[in-house]
């Protein structure tokens, strides 16, 4: 069946679902989601983490029956459920939330820029080339991005073993006392973790340029679950290389771990790590504005590439009218707590609505 | 190709956009000390490497006086024809009268601010003026002071009896509620400079010292290690000198749980060699190595407990006891550690095993 109008020749293996959800997930949060964790939670952050984990597990079985009952995008199954009107609605604010996803992963990255590397220059360039690098990968169609996505995988998992330097520098009784939060504590850690497991939710967009897409849910359920593990990994050397105080202290834990690495030929690894970290974030604005500007070509009935020229110009315009520190506030505060809630309601609601509709039909 | 070729001149746009920086056109300071002049004005003390051809540790000393540590920076800039930047820094310097005055945590807010200067930077306190340090030559002409005292700490820790220590590792300890840390000391004898003892800080205040004969047993209660070289007497009738390497050393702490009766049993492990005898006796007799690791386990538990004792009476805990405490007693605040700690029953306990007694007999 051709769902939502794909080309079988668009279409990428199921396996590749793994590193796009993988890939989005990971991005601009583990930089830095320790401080606010240690906040709240403290030596206990790694169950929030799990639980968090847990939670994305169970969304992406939501997503996938979504699909297994409606074929398509988001998008029909918003049309099947609400109708033409509200569920346009519905997926317009799907659109914004991916909009908003892009642009903060790409701000969060520019102010990062500015305070560790070039201060002096301003976001417009910087926002400049990614976003025409952007709208060259995506003129290359959906099999070029889920290629950057892969390749971006593989070059940037070497980052994950220089973790292992700062060990040398670790005090393992850190860790300890276990168990002093209460469930409470948790679950409120979970909800500020939440930022970096967000990603997964691109399924949403891409499910119709997956081959056999059905076979694909286990891909997706591994690259979440790689994910979990690696954001446990990256707390817990975090929790044992700093002390609490100096975690919260802290706002980009994972750079200032980098920075007590040294090699001969090298003195400041910091500044390989902050450079190479665009590599690990190109895939995620490119998913994200993907999702986009595909969202307003299936609502409107536009060539894809007027949308993402239009998404471009409005976040360059941004970057060259605000600062980066004050669209960051703003932006964190509609992805979290809104847009995530946005996601927690709305997709489980919309399994149940689509399942009523199902079952009457057949009745 | 119609595609990629607006992306590719778009690259150029970037070329010119952040101020380049290259090491013959800016001063690169490798050392910074901090001295305390008169009613909180700060000299800043940046000693910056020249580069030539065919020449080798050149370097030039230039300082200023300011009102904040960070300020002094573009104040030195100012007496310069080229821009000192911080990148290269290897070791900050500061007096003991300025950390007394200012406060170790303030000076070293701004060092742990920016984002040129590494976590790996080493803190050295200063007895006396680091002017006088600074403008010490150095026995090596092929190195700079800066580099020099970097060094001669960095081997101190590695291969002597000095524990670990860098901006981070500081931070770590210092930061914490009622944290105690410690940095090496350095001064300057005659026409040398030489690592003496450790400073040992309460919060922000440097308190108290730990004297360079002390300093193997504190690296061993502090950290494991590979390195340190341990001197004593024995107990007979000639009173001989034992010169001890250790091979492998460490301590672990075993906790009571106890809220009335809080105590600590510290057991110290010294895995070493004879590195010297100063008596004619056969060492590949097992008896006399016993002796000898008898009298040395004495020896370092009485070192031990007297410096336990020290820090109890100050109530700092350099050693990181607290911590280790906490990881038992999950309710523990920092007021009843306060309380606690210094009536507590600390013990030590100390094992040494002579692997080895060198070549000769």
């Amino acid at each position: 069946m051709n769902q939502a109008g794909v080309n079988e020749k668009y279409k990428v293996s199921p396996f590749y679902v793994f590193f796009l959800v993988h890939s989005m997930q990971t991005g601009i949060g583990v930089l830095s989601f320790q401080r606010v964790l240690a906040k709240s939670t403290g030596t206990d952050g790694w169950m929030s983490i799990l639980l968090a984990g847990l939670i994305v597990h169970i969304f992406i079985w939501i997503i996938y029956k979504i699909f297994s009952i409606v074929p398509g995008d988001i998008i029909t199954a918003n049309n099947q459920a609400f109708g033409k009107w509200i569920g346009n609605f519905f997926s317009l604010l799907f659109v914004f939330y991916f909009l908003i996803l892009g642009m903060t992963v790409m701000i969060s990255y520019i102010n990062i820029i500015h305070v560790w590397m070039f201060e002096e220059v301003g976001s417009w360039a910087f926002s400049l080339v990614f976003l025409i690098l952007i709208y060259y990968i995506n003129t290359g169609g959906f099999r070029t991005i889920t290629g950057i996505t892969f390749l971006s995988n593989i070059l940037t998992y070497w980052l994950l073993f220089v973790l292992f330097y700062a060990l040398k520098y670790s005090e393992f009784t850190n860790l300890l006392p276990m168990f002093t939060h209460s469930l409470l504590d948790i679950m409120k850690g979970t909800r500020e973790t939440s930022l970096t497991l967000i990603g997964f939710e691109l399924i949403l967009m891409f499910y119709p340029f997956i081959k056999d897409a059905e076979t694909s849910q286990k891909y997706a359920h591994a690259g979440a679950l790689m994910t979990t593990l690696i954001t446990v990994f990256v707390y817990v050397v975090s929790l044992v290389f700093y002390s609490q105080k100096q975690l919260v202290l802290n706002i980009w834990p994972t750079l200032t771990m980098t920075s007590i690495v040294e090699f001969p030929f090298i003195q400041r690894f910091e500044y390989i790590d902050i450079s190479w970290w665009a590599i690990v974030i190109i895939p995620n604005m490119t998913i994200s504005l993907w999702a986009a500007s595909r969202g307003i070509k299936r609502l409107f009935n536009v060539q894809q590439k007027y949308p993402l020229w239009g998404i471009s110009i409005f976040i360059l315009l941004i970057n060259i009218f605000v600062f980066d520190i004050d669209s960051i506030y703003v932006l964190n505060k509609i992805i979290n707590p809104y847009g995530v809630l946005f996601i927690v309601v709305y997709l489980p609601l919309l399994l149940v609505i689509i399942y009523i509709k199902k079952m009457r039909n057949r009745l | 190709m119609r595609k990629l070729l607006p992306a590719i001149l778009a690259l150029s746009l970037l070329c010119s956009c952040a101020q380049p920086r290259v090491v013959d056109e800016v001063n690169m300071s490798q050392a910074i000390g901090y001295d305390l002049i008169k009613d909180d004005m700060i000299e800043g003390i940046f000693v910056i490497p020249i580069f030539q051809q065919d020449t080798m540790g050149k370097y030039q000393i230039l300082s200023g006086k300011s009102t904040t540590a960070s300020d002094v920076q573009a104040v030195v800039s100012k007496k310069a024809d080229k821009p000192v930047l911080l990148g290269q820094t290897r070791i900050i310097l500061f007096s003991e009268e300025i950390v007394h005055k200012i406060g170790i945590t303030e000076l070293t807010d701004y060092l742990y601010r920016d984002p040129q200067l590494g976590n790996r930077i080493i803190l050295g306190i200063v007895e006396g003026k680091v002017k006088d340090v600074v403008n010490t030559k150095p026995p090596n002409s092929n190195v700079n002071i800066g580099i020099f005292l970097s060094d001669l700490i960095k081997q101190q820790n590695i291969t002597g009896n000095g524990p670990d220590t860098n901006l981070h590792l500081f931070l770590r300890h210092s930061l914490e509620s009622g944290g105690d840390s410690y940095l090496p000391i350095i001064i300057k004898r005659g026409n040398h400079v030489a690592v003496s003892g450790n400073a040992l800080f309460h919060e922000n205040k440097m308190v108290s010292k730990v004297k360079t004969g002390d300093m193997f047993v504190f690296k061993t209660l502090v950290q494991f290690h590979r390195r340190g070289i341990y001197k004593f007497k024995l107990k007979d009738k000639k009173k001989s000198y034992i010169v001890v390497e250790s091979i492998r050393s460490g301590s672990n702490y075993n906790i009571s749980g106890s809220e009335s009766q809080p105590s600590i049993t510290i057991n110290i492990k010294i895995n070493g060699q004879i590195k010297e005898s100063m008596r004619s006796d056969n060492l590949t007799n097992r008896e006399m190595v016993k002796k000898i690791e008898h009298d040395m386990e004495d020896d370092l538990t009485r070192q031990a407990n007297r410096l336990i004792a020290e820090f109890q009476k100050k109530n700092i805990d350099p050693i990181g006891l607290k911590e280790k405490y906490r990881a038992k007693n999950k309710k523990m605040t920092y007021e009843q550690w306060k309380k606690i700690y210094p009536t507590m029953d600390i013990k030590v306990k100390t094992k040494v095993n002579i692997i080895q007694t060198g070549v000769s007999e």
